[in-house]
């Protein structure tokens, strides 16, 4: 059972840093080019946040994971390249097409901010587990209903992918092709899709007596059997991407 | 001794239900009493666990009249989080106990404490405590969605066990598990009712039950039947009335009328033996009690035909692991079936096979399930060949195998999606390619099979588990596969659907197609599979002759499995013989104690 999300499991400071500390940098750092508004200052966060995930050994996972909207970014500097209202300066000629310094600049900015916000966003998702995120904001605050909701859709999606591989396992043997074209793997999802929905639905009955025997239920306030996560770094982490984010907001002022 | 639960004349009926489920039910549970509940299927015994914590009928509402007071507390209107304050309840789907919303296995048993709001040194206590009582403690940071059924059982027990109730009501709670982790289970609980607790258990092992149970409440068609000791109660014919069947050695005592020294009836294999020890001289039971026993269980000894030439499955040099880097089988070989066709070629130093069914057996996680989807072309092995009458079937899909291999799965509601049982018994014909005419015949027929004619035009999901199961049966029945695989068919059948079941195999194989049987139910491999494969850890132990391979009880022990009661009691009275029955017990007994013979004793296997 695969689980839910970009977690990779490795040992290194960011892995060990606590949740709440990288989901305020992540945001902090996703926000600075923007506040900023300066192309320079986005590449020095991009070069911020491919250190910190070469610390977190996470850097190849989340070049490939890049690479994969890399297709989308190239698509990108062509639209723009061509059709940017401001257009003006020709710079390269493709046969009938013109591609414009102006809207190429453009382009570079759009992506600078997209790359960026990706990268400090994998900063957080490669190196912690949506779980231990959950699980962190309620002991923060979050209610814990909320946070209960949150943690079991990401502990069922999974499971229920498995049962969608035995549901399948169980109609292959009654004859169901489930290889082969188009046509054919689309008339194997109502079999497929009819007992997944089903025995979702008994599950969740059975499920909802469950908790209820559980105390789920019951007034009072709640505990917490997981300590608090502690690091020494934690409080230094989040106070330096504050820090950054309001040091962008003065670069733009005093621009 | 006060009643820490008292029922008093409980009625009930579900908001879709056409009768009551639950009809004038009256009884008293004292303090520290372990509280046994039988029934056929249908009888209302979840629906009576429900009641206890007030899920009757505050969560399933409905029409509810009578009065339940459990730990001081109307169930009927204390909020049903207060009473799950002093009472505890195991379902019989470990997997919907979870939570869904914790990711090891000690922060899932404290889950109930997080919601009691206790602190957080005392919740720490009670998680070790209550791992340490069901033997969990080196899972603690296991994820519970990658535990096995048994595993997953325990964790169940360990999550309510940590709520410290007063009262533990139990639903089948080793339905899923193998004989070994059915014996930890009752141990268990065992160890726990012995510190004050009071346990009621709803269960179809009898034989655990009885070995714990102070009385026992017989439940049939939501009325109340009996609610005696179970000596009583085996004693009253009112257990067989119902279509319950006696366990095995129980039987035996009945039939030569055995006694404790109390002059109960006996109701372990330990006392049974000492009982037939001291018979002296032995004689025959007579009465009501002898009748109901003895009656010879679905005709066992109807002879059936031999079998036509049977299909032939070899598995050589198979090996397998799961993506996850599980390994299962690293060389595994093993001949299933007509010794004549595809199996010699293998050269396989175990085979199965011969006339009858074939039992595969061994605990859980030994490789059983893995085995039949190999075979079904469900899984793919990274090494060997896979031959069904000597052709690999290393190129054809899972679809093109299951015109040979009809695989009928554990869980029915894996497969069923029609909203009318003809239509879902129909779906692999139709999926075989056949006009459907007469995919409706074979699907009629089918139905017919496995008792399920009458209700053709219903829909799937109002019928019983059992019946689900049976009708996920026929729809591969109907398929007419020369190989059929069936995986725990036992599981959530009454008495008479096992019989049913056992019937059916036998007649298969008679008519010539190989039939597979995975479970758990050693008294049913006694019964109905004269062929047996034994599998542990990915590798075979034995394989042949039923008869052969439980005479070897330490194999058994080393597979996790225990031999049938009738053996266990032979061996407990030192007989040479391996009888497999209690008629075949009998006849072994009475020639070793001459001077007791009974003409009339039951020939109740094949």
């Amino acid at each position: 059972m695969r689980p839910v999300g970009l977690y990779v499991e490795r040992r290194s400071p960011l892995h060990a840093l606590d949740p709440i500390s990288k989901l305020v940098y992540a945001v902090c750092l996703a926000l600075v080019p923007f506040v900023a508004g300066d192309l320079r200052v986005a590449f020095v966060v991009i070069v911020g946040n491919v250190v910190l995930l070469a610390i977190g050994r996470v850097l190849r996972e989340g070049l490939i994971a890049l690479a994969g909207v890399g297709f989308f970014l190239v698509t990108l500097f062509v639209v723009q390249g061509m059709v940017y209202p401001g257009n003006v300066t020709p710079l390269v000629r493709i046969g009938p097409l013109v591609l414009y310094l102006e809207g190429l600049a453009y382009a570079l900015w759009l992506t600078a901010r997209f790359v960026n916000l990706t990268l400090s966003a994998f900063v957080l998702l490669f190196t912690t587990r949506p779980a231990d995120l959950v699980e962190e904001l309620v002991q923060a605050g979050l209610p814990p209903r909320v946070g209960y909701v949150l943690l079991s859709v990401l502990q069922i999606i999974p499971s229920m992918a498995a049962r969608i591989s035995v549901i399948q396992d169980a109609q292959r043997s009654r004859g169901m092709e489930t290889e082969g074209p188009v046509w054919v793997r689309v008339r194997a999802l109502l079999p497929v899709l009819g007992p997944l929905v089903i025995s979702s639905l008994v599950a969740m009955q059975e499920r909802a007596l469950a908790l209820e025997v559980r105390g789920f239920g019951a007034p009072g306030p709640r505990t917490s059997y997981r300590l608090p996560w502690r690091h020494r770094l934690a409080w230094p982490a989040r106070l330096a991407a504050v820090s950054a984010l309001l040091l962008a907001l003065i670069w733009r002022l005093a621009r | 001794m006060t009643g820490i639960i008292d029922v008093q004349g409980l009625t009930y009926r579900y908001p879709t239900g056409r009768t009551n489920a639950l009809d004038d039910v009256s009884f008293t549970v004292e303090t520290g009493q372990f509280f046994g509940i039988v029934g056929p299927n249908l009888a209302g015994k979840s629906t009576l666990c429900y009641a206890l914590l007030g899920l009757v009928p505050q969560f399933f509402r409905g029409r509810y009249e009578g009065r339940v007071v459990v730990a001081g507390m109307d169930a009927g209107h204390t909020p049903v989080h207060e009473l799950a304050r002093r009472v505890g309840i195991v379902l019989q789907n470990p997997f919907t106990q979870l939570s869904g919303a914790r990711l090891t296995v000690e922060e899932e048993v404290a889950f109930g404490l997080e919601n009691f709001g206790v602190p957080r040194d005392e919740m720490r206590h009670w998680v070790e405590w209550a791992m340490e009582q069901v033997g969990i403690t080196h899972l603690r940071e296991k994820n519970p969605f990658l535990l096995s059924g048994g595993e997953l059982q325990r964790l169940a027990i360990a999550c309510m066990l940590a709520q410290r109730p007063d009262v533990l009501v139990l639903d089948e709670p080793t339905s899923q598990l193998d004989p070994r982790g059915t014996i930890e289970v009752f141990d268990c609980i065992a160890r726990l009712r012995a510190r004050g607790l009071t346990v009621v258990m709803v269960e179809h092992k009898l034989e655990r039950l009885l070995e714990h149970a102070d009385r026992l409440l017989l439940l049939a068609a939501g009325r109340v039947q009996a609610c005696r000791t179970p000596s009583e109660v085996l004693e009253s014919g009112l257990f067989q009335a119902c279509g319950l069947a006696l366990p095995a050695h129980v039987q035996i005592a009945a039939h030569f009328a055995a006694r404790t020294a109390s002059g109960a009836l006996p109701l372990t294999v330990e006392h049974v033996a000492a009982a037939l020890r001291a018979a002296q001289p032995l004689v025959e039971a007579s009465g009501t009690l002898l009748a109901h026993a003895m009656e010879p269980p679905a005709r066992r000894d109807e002879q059936l035909p031999p079998p036509a030439v049977a299909p032939a499955i070899a598995l050589q040099d198979v090996q397998f692991a799961y993506p996850d880097g599980t390994r299962v089988f690293e060389g595994l070989s093993l001949a299933l079936g007509d010794t004549g066709r595809g199996v010699r070629a293998a050269g396989t130093r175990h085979v199965a096979a011969g006339p009858g069914p074939i039992a595969l057996i061994g605990e859980n996680g030994a490789g059983k399930t893995t085995l039949v989807k190999l075979v079904a072309g469900l899984l793919r092995p990274q090494a060997g060949e896979i031959l069904i009458d000597g052709q690999t079937i290393r190129r054809r899909t899972a679809a093109q195998i299951a015109r040979t291999v009809g695989l009928v799965f554990q869980n029915p509601d894996d497969q069923l999606f029609k909203s009318r049982a003809l239509d879902e018994a129909m779906f692999g014909a139709l999926n075989l390619g056949l006009p459907p005419r007469e995919a409706e015949q074979r699907a009629r027929a089918a139905l017919e099979r496995v008792g399920l004619a009458e209700l053709a035009e219903e829909n799937p999901y109002d019928l019983s588990l059992g019946q689900r199961k049976m009708l996920a049966l026929a729809s591969v029945l109907a398929m007419q596969t020369p190989i059929l695989i069936l995986d725990e068919p036992t599981i959530a059948q009454d008495h008479p659907g096992v019989e049913r079941i056992g019937r059916l195999v036998r007649e298969l194989q008679a008519e010539g197609r190989l039939v597979i049987v995975i479970t758990h139910d050693m008294e049913f491999v006694a019964s109905y599979c004269p062929q047996v494969v034994v599998l542990a850890r990915g590798e075979v132990l034995a394989a042949g002759s039923t008869r052969a391979v439980f005479a070897r009880t330490e194999l058994l022990h080393e597979a996790g499995l225990e031999p049938p009661a009738t053996l266990r009691l032979a061996r407990a009275l030192g007989l040479a013989a391996t009888p497999l029955t209690p008629g075949e017990f009998i006849q072994a007994w009475q020639r070793w104690r001459p001077g007791s013979l009974d003409a009339r004793c039951p020939v109740d296997r094949p």
